[in-house]
């Protein structure tokens, strides 16, 4: 499969061309790493708290249809 | 049926964060909630294959994550437009004490390549651990790791962290916070 060329090529060379080359060869510092993941949870965490939309619950509500069928 | 019931109060508990992961795939907010409706559709239909106490989560997220490919695959230039617009906002320097804004960081992530989002989503901000999101993803947990570190490393760059004209400070608190990631 496709995932096993993309596993080969992380662990053997950097990607050619695009993006440039890495400005540094190892990965993002300690610190960026902290800042990625403190953003990655406030985006997150925003989109989570939004109210969820009635449709949702809609489509839920046919389970309770289902089971009452069963009944 | 409680069994039922439970699946369906398990499902409401976990439409916050399925919704959230789809906002990370699809720029549009809209088409993200479109994911979430067809996966809770397909969840519906397919509920007798979900075996209970197993992972509800990595099932959910698994079924949004394959309709999401499927689809870009049939409208991938669609697609490809909508990165362009994001790519061409961006122009963003991090502050003198290393912080980035928000708004800044969402544009940024938005630029990355589908599967670095995912990674980043799942493993950075839902709290899989990577082989939860080897489960999801249908892949190795190793390709995962690298996965995870190389969208780290674009971000980092799309950022403009890591240069060395703007060393940023690593007090142990950061690096505590890094510890899941």
């Amino acid at each position: 499969m496709a995932r096993k060329d993309e596993m080969e090529t992380l662990v053997s060379k950097h990607p050619p061309g695009a993006g440039g080359p890495p400005k540094t060869p190892k990965g993002a510092s300690p610190a960026s790493k902290a800042l990625i993941t403190r953003n990655l949870r406030l985006a997150f965490g925003e989109v989570a708290s939004e109210p969820v939309p009635d449709r949702f619950l809609d489509i839920l509500g046919k389970i309770d249809e289902a089971e009452a069928k069963k009944q | 049926m409680t069994q039922l019931s439970a699946f369906k109060s398990d499902l409401i508990q976990l439409l916050p964060s399925l919704r959230a992961f789809a906002r990370s795939l699809s720029h549009n907010p809209a088409q993200a909630d479109d994911l979430v409706q067809d996966t809770l559709v397909k969840a519906l239909a397919n509920v007798e294959r979900f075996e209970p106490g197993t992972n509800l989560r990595a099932w959910l997220f698994t079924i949004l994550r394959n309709h999401y490919y499927s689809q870009l695959r049939k409208s991938k230039r669609e697609v490809e437009d909508a990165d362009g617009k994001f790519a061409a906002r961006l122009s963003t320097r991090p502050e003198q004490d290393g912080s980035v804004d928000l708004e800044d960081f969402k544009v940024a992530f938005a630029q990355l390549a589908p599967d670095h989002r995912e990674v980043l989503t799942l493993v950075g901000a839902s709290g899989c651990s990577y082989e939860e999101a080897a489960n999801i993803c249908g892949c190795a947990v190793g390709t995962i790791k690298s996965r995870v570190n190389r969208a780290r490393k674009r971000l980092a760059d799309l950022l403009g962290l890591d240069e060395d004209a703007n060393p940023l400070p690593t007090g142990g608190r950061m690096l505590e916070d890094t510890a899941n990631v």
